[in-house]
C-alpha cells in the first residue's frame, strides 16, 4: 500500500460521522477502516464488491462516477470512482447532515497516485 | 328536483340472471336506472369505452378470465368507478380477494329474490356516493411526495389540501400532472416547494376543480426531485448557519455570499414499476438499458444496506460538472432522472 493511499485511509477514518471506509484498487484488491464495532473488515469489503458493480454498471451506462452518494434508511455511502475501476468509500453516519468534507476527502482520492 | 337517471353495467353470462336483475331495478324505481349489460369481461371493457357509467355489477365466476384479476384491470383503467360483485360462492375468502382488488361491496346471488330492498340501498348508495366526500388521512411515515406520486401515477384529477402546523395550501392535480399550488400569498412552484417541505401536518382529497389559472407545468417526477433537493440544502444551510457552542454574544460574521445560479435543465426521465414495466419515459434514448441499469442498482444497493446494516436504499445521487442524475431506489418504484447542469 502506497504511503499516500494510507494517509488518506487515515484522514478519512478520522473523519467525524465517518462509520468505516475502503478504497478498491485496481487490481480489485480492498483496504477497509473501520470505526464501528458492528462493521468488520469483511464486511466492508464485501460492501466494496457491490458498490464497485453499482459503479461498473453507472461507468457502462456512460454516467461519471466522480461524486455519488447513497441515501439509505440508517445512514449514507459517499463514493468516488475512477474510470480503471480504482475507488473509494465512506460509510457515514444517518446523523451526519453535511457532507462537504466527505466529498472534499473523495476529490482528494481522485488526485491522488496510487 | 327529479334524480337523474344514472347507467348501471350489469356483467354476467347468466342471461337469466341479468334479465331478472334488470327487472327487479327497474320495477323498484323506474326511471332512476339506465341497465347495460354484457355477458363476458371483453364486452364489458368495450361499453365502458363507449358509455360512460355510474355502476357496475359484476359476476366473478365467469369463464375464461378470473374475476377477480378483471376486477383488478376495472380498478386501474377506471379507479374511480364504484364495482358491486355479485357471487354465487360468496366464501370468506372470495369475498377478500374482492374487496381487496377495488370491489365496493360483495354480495350473493341467491339473496336477490328475498332482500332485494337492501340490496337496492346498497346499490344506490354506492353508486350515489361522490367524491366530494374527500379523503382525511393522517401523515404517519407517509410523506407529502408519497402522495402525490400515488395521485399522478394513477392520473388521477383532485386537490390535494394541506395544513400544517406552519402553513396551509392547496396543490391541483389534473389527469396526473401538477399544474398550481397555492400557499398564502404564494402561487406556482414556490408554494408547491414550500408545501412539500412541511415536516408533518394533515390532508385532505378533494375532488378536481380547475384552479383561477395554471401555473405549473413541469413533469411531476422532476417537480418532486426539486423540492427533495430544495429541502436537502436547507437542512444543510440551517446546520452551517447553527452558531457553535459557546459563542453565545458573539458578533456574527457577515454571510458567505450566494453560490452561483445553477440553470439545470431535465434531459432524461424513466420511470419503472417493481417488476421492470415502463411506466413513463421522456427522452430516453434506450429505455431498457435505463431499466437495466435501475434493477442492477437496486440489487446492489440492497446488498450493501445489509452488509452494512444500513436498511433500505432510497436513493443513490451521482453529481458530475456535467449533469446530475438521481435514481430512486423504492421496493414499488424505480426512478432515473438525468438532469444537466449549466452554470450560469
Amino acid at each position: 500500500m502506497s504511503e499516500a493511499l494510507h494517509m488518506w485511509l487515515q484522514q478519512a477514518s478520522a473523519k467525524p460521522g465517518v462509520l468505516a471506509c475502503g478504497v478498491r484498487c485496481a487490481d480489485r484488491s480492498i483496504i477497509a477502516r473501520s470505526n464501528h464495532e458492528k462493521l468488520p473488515i469483511l464486511r466492508i469489503q464485501q460492501a466494496l464488491r457491490e458498490l464497485a458493480e453499482a459503479v461498473h454498471a453507472l461507468q457502462h451506462n456512460h454516467l461519471a462516477t466522480e461524486r455519488l452518494r447513497w441515501k439509505f434508511e440508517a445512514g449514507k455511502v459517499c463514493c468516488s470512482a475512477k474510470p480503471d475501476g480504482t475507488m473509494a468509500a465512506l460509510v457515514v453516519s444517518k446523523e451526519t447532515e453535511d457532507l462537504t468534507e466527505c466529498e472534499a476527502l473523495l476529490a482528494d482520492f481522485l488526485n491522488l497516485e496510487l | 328536483m327529479s334524480t337523474p337517471t344514472r347507467h348501471i353495467l350489469l356483467v354476467d353470462d347468466d342471461v337469466a340472471f341479468t334479465g331478472l336483475f334488470k327487472e327487479f331495478l327497474l320495477a323498484h324505481r323506474p326511471g332512476a336506472w339506465r341497465v347495460h349489460t354484457a355477458e363476458n369481461y371483453m364486452t364489458a371493457l368495450s361499453c365502458l369505452k363507449e358509455q360512460s357509467v355510474d355502476l357496475v355489477v359484476l359476476d366473478v365466476q365467469m369463464p375464461i378470465m378470473d374475476g377477480v384479476q378483471f376486477l383488478s384491470l376495472l380498478r386501474k383503467s377506471h379507479p374511480n368507478l364504484p364495482v358491486i360483485v355479485f357471487t354465487g360462492h360468496a366464501t370468506a375468502e372470495n369475498k377478500q380477494a374482492c374487496l381487496q382488488n377495488g370491489a365496493a361491496l360483495v354480495l350473493n346471488k341467491t339473496e336477490i329474490g328475498r332482500a332485494f330492498d337492501k340490496i337496492y340501498a346498497a346499490l344506490e348508495s354506492v353508486a350515489t356516493t361522490t367524491a366530494t366526500e374527500g379523503f382525511r388521512g393522517e401523515l404517519r411515515q407517509v410523506g407529502l411526495p408519497d402522495v402525490l406520486q400515488m395521485e399522478c401515477l394513477g392520473r388521477k384529477s383532485s386537490i390535494l389540501e394541506i395544513s400544517g402546523r406552519d402553513a396551509a395550501g392547496k396543490i391541483f392535480i389534473q389527469d396526473g400532472a401538477i399544474i398550481h399550488a397555492e400557499n398564502g400569498a404564494r402561487q406556482g412552484e414556490p408554494a408547491l416547494f414550500n408545501l412539500l417541505g412541511l415536516r408533518g401536518g394533515e390532508f385532505r382529497l378533494k375532488p378536481f376543480t380547475k384552479p383561477p389559472k395554471q401555473t405549473i407545468d413541469g413533469h411531476w417526477e422532476s417537480l418532486l426531485m426539486e423540492a427533495a433537493r430544495l429541502q436537502d440544502e436547507a437542512a444543510g444551510a440551517a446546520a452551517a448557519a447553527a452558531p457553535p457552542a459557546g459563542t453565545a454574544g458573539a458578533t456574527t460574521e457577515p454571510a458567505a455570499p450566494a453560490p452561483e445560479a445553477v440553470e439545470r435543465k431535465v434531459e432524461e426521465i424513466v420511470l419503472c414499476s417493481a417488476t421492470g414495466e415502463v411506466l413513463y419515459e421522456y427522452q430516453a434514448a434506450a429505455v431498457e438499458r435505463r431499466v437495466r441499469l435501475l434493477e442492477i442498482l437496486s440489487v446492489k444497493s440492497a446488498a450493501v444496506g445489509k452488509t452494512l446494516f444500513l436498511g433500505a436504499a432510497d436513493r443513490l445521487e451521482n453529481e458530475s460538472s456535467e449533469s446530475r442524475v438521481v435514481a430512486l431506489l423504492w421496493p414499488e418504484r424505480k426512478l432515473f432522472v438525468r438532469v444537466a447542469a449549466k452554470w450560469s
